[in-house]
């Protein structure tokens, strides 16, 4: 096949499938949020040929299920749209697939089903909805609406505020003109990348997808992280009262801590220990020792630098679990825990980098993070060396670095 | 031990099926190149498993729950905390019971030996104190009160009791606050030893092992050796009406948007053996697909009418003993989107399937066929799912792929008399306003 440096392709005999993601690189902007969300499903709802998700769907199943998925994300200070799907082999099926694949990829991005210079009005307005009422499902996980809440407020002013699957306040704002625009933009200005992962008859689907996709290298400036940091203020202690039977606790952090900083396998390592496992420490002590609350897990977030601890507790142990979070924090950052605890964080940790092996997906996402946060070139095994050389004085030092910042409780009762 | 290799020819795979004098049975199936390994024992006691044979041929009533509660109890024996034990080996350990089987399992990326070790000992030799099981119940009613918040789980066994009077398909796997609170020593010993013989479980190896080495270590252990051959685990069903339990009902919830699920029973005529049960399964599927699925006609109508959004889902299962199918969405025209959704089933037999329809779902099927073992999670659930409702999976792909579009016409004229329910799950017009409502203290 031709190289291209905008094509990337993660080599293996391991699967049944091709798994193939297209991805357009754009900033990422507050005012195009929702447009952004909406591109992928609008254009993936109707093209000049399919021109109904009825037609689409046919081809899609008739193509053995190669279903073309939209999807975007806000990966640093950018806006990635990908198109993605995974195609049966035609070795293992008896029969070429892949150039029909390629041509409806092709079709999806460049044909859409259009009046008068616009995207058809009643696809847009079935979009619309369909985003303002899986927006506002969000209401009916509890957990999930907590954290949103949560998130808005601490990054209230940040563009990590925005959520990158749209903003139900501002959607109405969305009109053709706004979409078409934003379309235009994307398939004239966007970067385009190309991953695959697959057997080597990867290289032919790759090849038929590159002729008819001009791939666009990604500007080498791109901000890949978000570093966004406000003015150093008081803790934030919102409650919010909703119809609910256990109360959700959200306990947000800062740190200075990014995926391409020295101390991140430290960063990585202390999150699993205070809350990322069962065997964390504060699963073991707040959960199952002290009883405080039905469920308690952190995550860290190293793209933003951001870490949360997030609990389904009773309304009435809200402070004492505040309390206990805060306890363990400081009993981990003055070093009470055993190196044997230590180890077992690291095995955690290990065993999750072994397993994304296996999943194309989080190849591609592998991929794709060592080229534009860390600027080198996958190594698989690179996180087994820098996780082995994290000491526990490194996993101390994290854990006094993160800064309290945000205290969200959605609790039961009467909204006032 | 006696043991087979059977060759699954269209995807490449292959297992290897050994059975020990005792009756246990174990299946390895090979994934060269994978990271993950995964090992479950598969323990065909379920939470429908509610009335059972034992020895002397008698039917035992057991405790709602029982099988999930002593699936909990398992990881108690022992003095030491179990999934630590699993961690230290480089496996990570877990459990689940549904409606028929209980399974325990762990996945590693390091060598099976060790984690296999513990596994089996966990699974046969359990201690059941009576202050294991008082912690145990606290723990399992406070998981009962966090599922009594998620809406879908509601849903869906709401929809259940509506249309069964007495299948245990209709109870909480987890059992009843009251069941949970009355568990004692002696009622979970005498179901564990009825659910837990030897011929009633079967272990499933999925990934890069040596196959050889592993039979030759269950070999040595006394867990494969020990007792006389036991036989399967018999269950036997209450009475249950053709009809629908509840032909409609309204129930309030604490959500921003009403679910409307309109529900049918198949009659027990229509239930078969496993592998017809499993292949009426997949012409449901066809059929519901082809009648609501994204590429119908209905689907889009329903939307475009906005009696549905992208929540609109469709199921339809079948076994030996039970088979329904239930259409779901979220709806702000409730009264229209069920008189929609029923007008779809009683015009099924008259809606023709075009040739292209039935093509694309075949070819759909084939696709998530060979996807399915993309991951060792898929391989070892379509085994284990399988395995435990007694269908043979190349048996069953090749009658699947035989379905005509005749078969599936005379399955829409079946649905079309199937009995209905209808259940409303409706906001209750208390908090749900999803905006503003944060506030500084």
């Amino acid at each position: 096949m031709v190289p291209n440096p905008q094509i990337h392709m993660i080599p293996t005999d391991q699967f049944k499938t091709l798994s193939v993601s297209l991805k357009f690189i754009g900033p990422f902007e507050a005012r195009t949020v929702n447009e952004r969300a909406l591109l992928p499903q609008i254009l993936l709802a109707a093209t000049k040929s399919h021109p109904s998700k009825q037609a689409m769907q046919l081809r899609f199943d008739t193509l053995y299920g190669t279903q073309v998925s939209g999807s975007v994300a806000k990966i640093g200070m950018q806006s990635v749209i990908s198109f993605s799907a995974s195609i049966v082999r035609e070795d293992l099926l008896g029969r070429p697939i892949y150039a029909a694949v390629a041509d409806l990829f092709h079709e999806i991005l460049f044909a859409p089903k259009t009046r008068s210079g616009r995207f058809l009005k009643g696809i847009v307005q079935n979009e619309m909805q369909l985003l303002s009422d899986s927006l506002e499902a969000i209401y009916n996980d509890k957990t999930e609406y907590a954290y949103r809440q949560m998130r808005a407020k601490m990054f209230e002013g940040e563009l990590f505020a925005n959520s990158d699957q749209g903003v139900l306040e501002t959607l109405e704002a969305v009109s053709s003109e706004s979409l078409w625009n934003a379309y235009q933009k994307m398939i004239r200005e966007d970067a385009v990348e190309l991953y695959v992962v697959g057997d080597v008859s990867a290289n032919a689907f790759a090849d038929a997808l590159a002729k008819r996709i001009p791939m666009r290298p990604v500007a080498p400036d791109l901000q890949w992280l978000d570093r966004e940091m406000p003015q150093s203020r008081d803790v934030l202690r919102l409650v919010d009262v909703d119809d609910v039977k256990q109360a959700k606790l959200d306990i947000g952090y800062r740190t200075t801590t990014w995926y391409d900083s020295d101390n991140v396998f430290a960063m990585f390592v202390f999150n699993t220990l205070f809350g990322d496992s069962e065997q964390s420490v504060l699963f073991q002590s707040v959960r199952e020792k002290e009883h405080l609350c039905y469920s308690i897990q952190s995550s860290f977030h190293h793209n933003k630098g951001f870490l949360v601890v997030s609990a389904g507790i009773e309304g009435s142990k809200v402070e004492q679990t505040i309390a206990a979070v805060e306890r363990e924090r400081q009993r981990i950052a003055s070093g009470d825990f055993t190196e044997e605890d230590l180890e077992l964080a690291k095995r955690w940790l290990m065993e999750g980098q072994r397993r994304g092996l296996d999943s194309p997906t989080s190849l591609i996402v592998r991929h794709f993070n060592y080229t534009h946060q860390l600027k080198r070139p996958y190594d698989k095994d690179a996180f087994e060396t820098y996780l082995n050389a994290v000491t526990k004085k490194d996993v101390q030092a994290a854990a006094a670095l993160i800064g309290l910042d945000t205290i969200h409780v959605l609790t039961g009762g009467t909204p006032r | 031990m006696k043991t087979t290799t059977k060759t699954f020819e269209r995807v490449g795979e292959t297992m290897r099926t050994a059975t020990f004098p005792n009756g246990l049975c174990v299946h390895i199936v090979p994934k060269p190149g994978f990271a993950k390994k995964s090992v479950a024992y598969l323990v065909r006691f379920g939470s429908m498993h509610r009335w059972v044979k034992d020895a002397a041929g008698k039917t035992v009533e057991l405790p709602q729950g029982i099988q999930h509660f002593i699936e909990h109890l398992l990881f108690e024996s022992g003095a030491e905390d179990l999934s630590r034990r699993f961690l230290s080996v480089n496996a990570v350990v877990n459990a689940y019971t549904t409606t028929n089987r209980t399974v325990y399992y762990f996945q590693t990326t390091d060598d099976i030996q060790a984690p296999l070790g513990l596994l089996t000992q966990m699974v046969f030799h359990p201690e059941f104190g009576e202050a294991a099981i008082r912690k145990e119940a606290a723990i399992i009613e406070s998981e009962f009160k966090m599922y009594e918040d998620e809406v879908d789980q509601s849903v869906y066994l709401d929809g259940l009791r509506s249309l069964y009077f007495a299948h245990p398909i209709k109870d909480e796997v987890l059992g009843t606050l009251d069941t949970i609170r009355a568990m004692n020593e002696t009622t979970i010993r005498e179901a564990y030893d009825l659910g837990y013989r030897k011929g009633n479980i079967e272990l499933v190896i999925v990934g890069d092992v040596d196959a050889d080495q592993t039979l030759a270590y269950l070999a040595s252990r006394e867990e494969f050796q020990d007792g006389a051959s036991s036989d399967r685990l018999k269950a036997v069903y209450p009475e249950e009406a053709d009809r629908v339990a509840s032909p409609s009902q309204r129930i309030p919830k604490p959500i921003n948007i009403a679910y409307a699920s309109v529900s049918g029973k198949l009659p027990k005529a229509m239930l078969k053996s496993p592998l017809d049960a499993a292949l009426l399964e997949i012409k449901l599927g066809f059929l519901l697909e082809s009648l609501i699925g994204k590429q119908s006609a209905n689907y889009h109508e329903l939307i475009e009418k906005s009696l549905a959004n992208d929540s609109l889902d469709f199921l339809g299962s079948v076994e030996p003993t039970f088979g329904f199918f239930r259409i779901t969405t979220e709806t702000r025209k409730i009264d229209a989107t069920v008189e929609a959704l029923k007008r779809i089933l009683a015009k099924a037999a008259s809606t023709p399937i075009s040739p292209e329809q039935f093509l694309a779902s075949r070819n759909r099927m084939i696709g998530s066929f060979y996807r399915s073992f993309n991951r060792i999670d898929g391989v070892a659930s379509v085994f284990s799912d399988y395995l435990a409702k007694d269908v043979d999976v190349e048996a069953l792909m090749k009658a699947a792929l035989d379905i005509t579009i005749e078969d599936i016409l005379a399955l829409s004229k079946d649905l079309a008399n199937a009995s209905l329910s209808v259940l409303i799950h409706h906001p209750d017009g208390g908090t749900a306003t999803g905006a503003n409502r944060a506030k500084m203290v």
